[in-house]
This record gives structure tokens, C-alpha cells and sequence, in this order.
């Protein structure tokens, strides 16, 4: 199944890529789902401040993914340049079998996008 | 209930900036300054609120020790950049229902024993997989507004140039220079838009003030009235219903509030005093109080109605940008800033005619919400303040 496995509020459109109990928006009981990896970048900016073994350059989207919450994906510095509404779809950036099963948060792992064409 | 008015005394701060005082030095320097001006000591004070991030448990309670105090009841608040306005928010909220009469509200913070470059997000956060750092938020905040509202770097960078054209009347702050837009964007690229000098510096400092009942106060004190303050924690963000960039929401809420209990509007407002931890948090900032239209933020500045003669002078310190921002401190900065233009004694950076301001700030990180907490408080002269130099 295509997807990222995300916390999403059985009654309202609260979504969320970290872990909650209950929906913090209308109190009603929330659900593992999976959740399309297609979405919009809303904003994004290259980072020039090193950080642990990230060098400068790297670049950091929000993007909101359909029908599910806002996230931060991770490009490299050699990526192609990302506008705001570009069209993306969300990736681990280390693929892994059994990553989101196995933590208690729903998709902690970090994120790369890669523009649909 | 009873309610008591609390009346700002006296306020003091360090120097600002990476410097070899440790906290007891520069909690001593903020904390006798603002009981000299207030002419009270250390026995008269019957609770402290203080501010502060980064410090091991007791480092506060050494500071205040240091300074003259012990067995005074001390509350040692954290609220991200909001932690000094929060200890003056719960401070002033203990006077005005009588819990105590005589307050010292103190924030500090010795920053460059524990950040060196960007403050990084929390590693519990979603964002530090990603490798953000707090810079970071602000500039997607930055792309997301320039993008929505036609807005250009050279508009962005007049918040950098007005501040620190503001500071260089501001001995105490760290950053004093003139600066073009050009000099602000040339400046080292930090997180695209933002450069260096759009983002406050890394800095050490304190900061005081001190709070008294109106009715154990003469008539004549010098001295600034507490109208109102108000604390508000952050909704959740993105709000899929109205899609703001963030801070927007929590700073609309707290100074709605705020100003609803001091009875003020816009027009009564001489000063503010707000949260330009980066260039784009003051756009943001003044829009969400409402001082312009969403989106006008920019041009209202470039205007000027943001510096002396305009509508609305913000950050007449220099700002965080300029003052540096020592997190605990910043706060109380603010504070102690409305107390010298409020009392008349801010120098060549005086407001002219200056009787009502407003101190804002926004604490925040990459929680999924909008900001942690956020403190506005209303202030207005109660007497000027005659100076004896
Ligand atoms: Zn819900």
C-alpha cells in the first residue's frame, strides 16, 4: 500500500505525522491511516547553516500533503530548484521495511520530495 | 475579588551581547538598577518572577542570591522567547489579585555557555529529522508571506535597517551600526530569504523591573501603570480552516485580548515594543496586532509608520534584532524599555509624548501549534519620571 502512515481524527480533518492520543482539535478518537504521499509544497527554503553531518545548501519544504497534515521534507543541495504549489510527491528519505511500524509515532522518519512531473 | 493596579517602579538591564559576566553579574547589574530607580531594596520585595531557557535547576536561585536575596519566594518560569514576559505576566497578575504586593520580575540568559550558531529545534520534534534549526521556521514563514503578499527581500530587510537604525541610540545594545538594505542582504546567507543580519545574534543578558500595588504607591512616583497583560498558548497549526503562516493566530488571539482588558484601540497606542527575532517575525507581528492589513506590513514600513514620526514607532530599543536576544531576557527588556519611554527617560531614543505602548512576545518551536505562548501587556504613564542628572 502506497502511503505514509499518519494519525487522522475519525470525526473531523484534523491529520498529523506525529503521534497524538485523541484529536486536539474536536476530542474525537484518531486512527493510524494511510495517507497519499502526493502533495503541495506551501513554502520551502535553503538552509546555509551546516548541521551534524549536513553541509549547506540542503533545502527544506513544508508541504502539505492531500487530504493529511503538513510536513517537512528534506532535499539536497544538487536538487532541482521547488516553488510554492508545485505538485510533489513525499518519500522516505532512508527507505525502510518496518520503520513505521515499529515506532510508537506514526512516521518518525525523515522525508525527501521529489517533483511530479 | 478585589483588584489591585500593579505600577511598574523601576526597571534596569545589563549590557547585551556575548560577554564573560557570568548570571549572578548580570542578573546583580539589571536587578540593582531597577531597585534603585523604584527606591526599594531587597527586604521590601515579597515574591520574584523570573524568566529564563537554558540554565542547569539553580542557576536562578544563585543569580537572586548573588543579588541580595533569600527565602524570597521564587517562581522560575520557561515560555521559549516568552519566558521573561511571562514571569512579568505572572508577576503582575499576582500584585492585581493580591497575593503579593511588592514584585520583582528578573530575566535572564547566558546563551553563549550553551548555543553556539542556531538554536536547534527539539529533537523530539518531526522537524530535527529534517535537520531544522529555528532559523529555518521563520524563513518558510518568510517564502510563504513574500510569496502570498508580492512582497521583495529589499522591503524585508527595511524591518533589519529601521531596527538597527533605532539601536544606535541604545547603548546597551549589541548590534550598533547603520546599515543599507543592500549591506542586509549582502550579509551571510542564514536560510533563504533570511541573511545574518535579519536574525537577532546569540547574546547574554539581563533584565528587571519591579511591580507595586497602586495603593502602596505615592501619588507623585514615577512610575508606568500595568493596564493590562495577558498570556495565550497556541492553537493548533496548520489551522485547516484559515491558513496562516505561523505565529499569526496566537498573536491575534493574545493582543485581541489584551487590549479588550486595558480598553485601548489602535489609536491609543504611542509605542510597541515586539517580537523581531527575525525581520519577517515584525511584519508578521504588526499585522496580527492589527496595527495594518495582512499583506501591509512591508509597505507600512517602508512607509516609515513603523520609526519615529510614523503611526506607530516599533521597537524603539533596536529590537531583538539589534538588542540581541538573550532568551529569559528579552522580555523584561522589552519591559524595562516601555518603563524609560513611558517615564520620559529614554534619551535620545525617547518616543516623543509617549504615554501608552504595548510590549508583545511570541515564544515558539516546531510544535504543531501556533507559537507556545504568547504574552501582550498594555502599559500607560502613571507619573513621568524626573531625573536627577
Ligand atoms: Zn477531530
Amino acid at each position: 500500500m502506497d502511503g505514509h502512515r499518519m494519525m487522522a481524527c475519525t470525526a473531523c480533518l484534523f491529520r498529523s505525522a506525529s503521534w497524538v492520543s485523541i484529536c486536539p482539535r474536536c476530542g474525537a478518537g484518531v486512527e493510524r491511516r494511510r495517507l497519499p504521499c502526493t502533495g503541495t509544497v506551501w513554502s520551502h527554503t535553503r538552509v546555509h547553516l551546516p548541521f551534524g553531518e549536513h553541509s549547506n545548501g540542503y533545502r527544506l519544504s513544508y508541504v502539505d500533503l492531500d487530504d493529511g497534515p503538513r510536513v517537512l521534507c528534506r532535499t539536497e543541495a544538487e536538487y532541482p530548484e521547488i516553488i510554492i504549489g508545485d505538485r510533489v510527491r513525499v518519500l522516505p528519505l532512508t527507505p525502510s521495511d518496518n520503520l513505521v511500524d515499529a515506532a510508537p509515532e506514526p512516521a518518525a522518519e525523515a522525508l525527501t520530495l521529489e517533483v511530479i512531473a | 475579588m478585589k483588584r489591585r493596579e500593579p505600577i511598574m517602579l523601576g526597571a534596569g538591564s545589563s549590557d547585551f551581547g556575548k560577554q564573560s559576566l557570568n548570571a549572578e553579574q548580570l542578573v546583580t547589574s539589571a536587578v540593582a538598577e531597577a531597585l534603585e530607580a523604584a527606591n526599594l531594596t531587597a527586604w521590601q520585595v515579597d515574591a520574584i518572577y523570573l524568566g529564563t531557557v537554558f540554565p542547569y535547576a539553580g542557576t536562578a536561585h544563585r543569580a537572586m542570591r548573588a543579588a541580595g536575596f533569600a527565602a524570597t519566594p521564587l517562581f522560575t518560569v520557561e515560555n521559549a522567547c516568552a519566558s521573561g514576559t511571562l514571569a512579568f505576566h505572572l508577576g503582575s497578575q499576582a500584585v492585581r489579585l493580591g497575593e503579593y504586593s511588592t514584585v520583582l520580575i528578573v530575566g535572564f540568559e547566558k546563551m553563549s555557555s550553551f548555543i553556539k550558531g542556531a538554536i536547534p529545534t527539539d529533537p523530539g520534534d518531526l522537524e530535527a529529522l529534517q535537520s531544522m534549526q529555528l532559523p529555518s521556521m521563520y524563513a518558510l514563514t518568510a517564502t510563504r508571506y513574500m510569496h502570498q503578499y508580492g512582497v521583495t527581500p529589499e522591503q524585508l530587510a527595511q524591518v533589519s535597517v529601521k531596527n538597527h537604525a533605532h539601536a544606535l541610540h541604545n547603548p546597551r545594545a549589541q548590534y550598533r551600526g547603520q546599515y543599507t538594505v543592500e549591506e542586509v542582504l549582502s550579509s551571510r546567507p542564514i536560510s533563504d530569504p533570511l541573511t545574518l543580519l535579519q536574525c537577532s545574534p546569540i547574546s547574554d543578558g539581563a533584565a528587571a523591573a519591579v511591580l507595586r500595588a497602586r495603593e502602596m504607591v505615592d501619588d507623585d512616583a514615577g512610575g508606568v501603570r500595568v493596564l493590562a497583560s495577558h498570556f495565550e498558548s497556541g492553537a493548533l497549526w496548520p489551522d485547516p480552516d484559515h491558513d496562516q503562516v505561523w505565529n499569526w493566530e496566537l498573536i491575534h488571539r493574545t493582543t485581541a485580548q489584551a487590549m479588550a482588558a486595558a480598553g485601548l484601540r489602535h489609536g491609543d497606542i504611542d509605542l510597541c515594543e515586539v517580537h523581531d527575532a527575525f525581520t519577517i517575525g515584525e511584519l508578521v507581528t504588526i499585522e496580527a496586532m492589527g496595527f495594518c492589513p495582512e499583506g501591509q506590513g512591508a509597505a507600512f514600513t517602508e512607509d516609515g509608520q513603523t520609526t519615529y514620526g510614523g503611526s506607530i514607532p516599533v521597537n524603539p530599543s533596536g529590537g531583538l534584532l539589534s538588542r540581541g536576544h538573550p532568551l529569559g531576557a528579552t522580555g523584561v527588556a522589552q519591559v524595562a524599555e516601555m518603563y524609560w519611554q513611558l517615564t520620559g527617560i529614554a534619551g535620545p531614543r525617547q518616543v516623543p509624548d509617549a504615554s501608552r505602548g504595548l510590549v508583545e512576545t511570541m515564544g515558539g518551536s516546531a510544535s504543531g501549534l501556533s507559537g507556545n505562548g504568547c504574552v501582550v501587556a498594555a502599559f500607560e504613564t502613571f507619573n513621568q519620571k524626573v531625573t536627577t542628572t
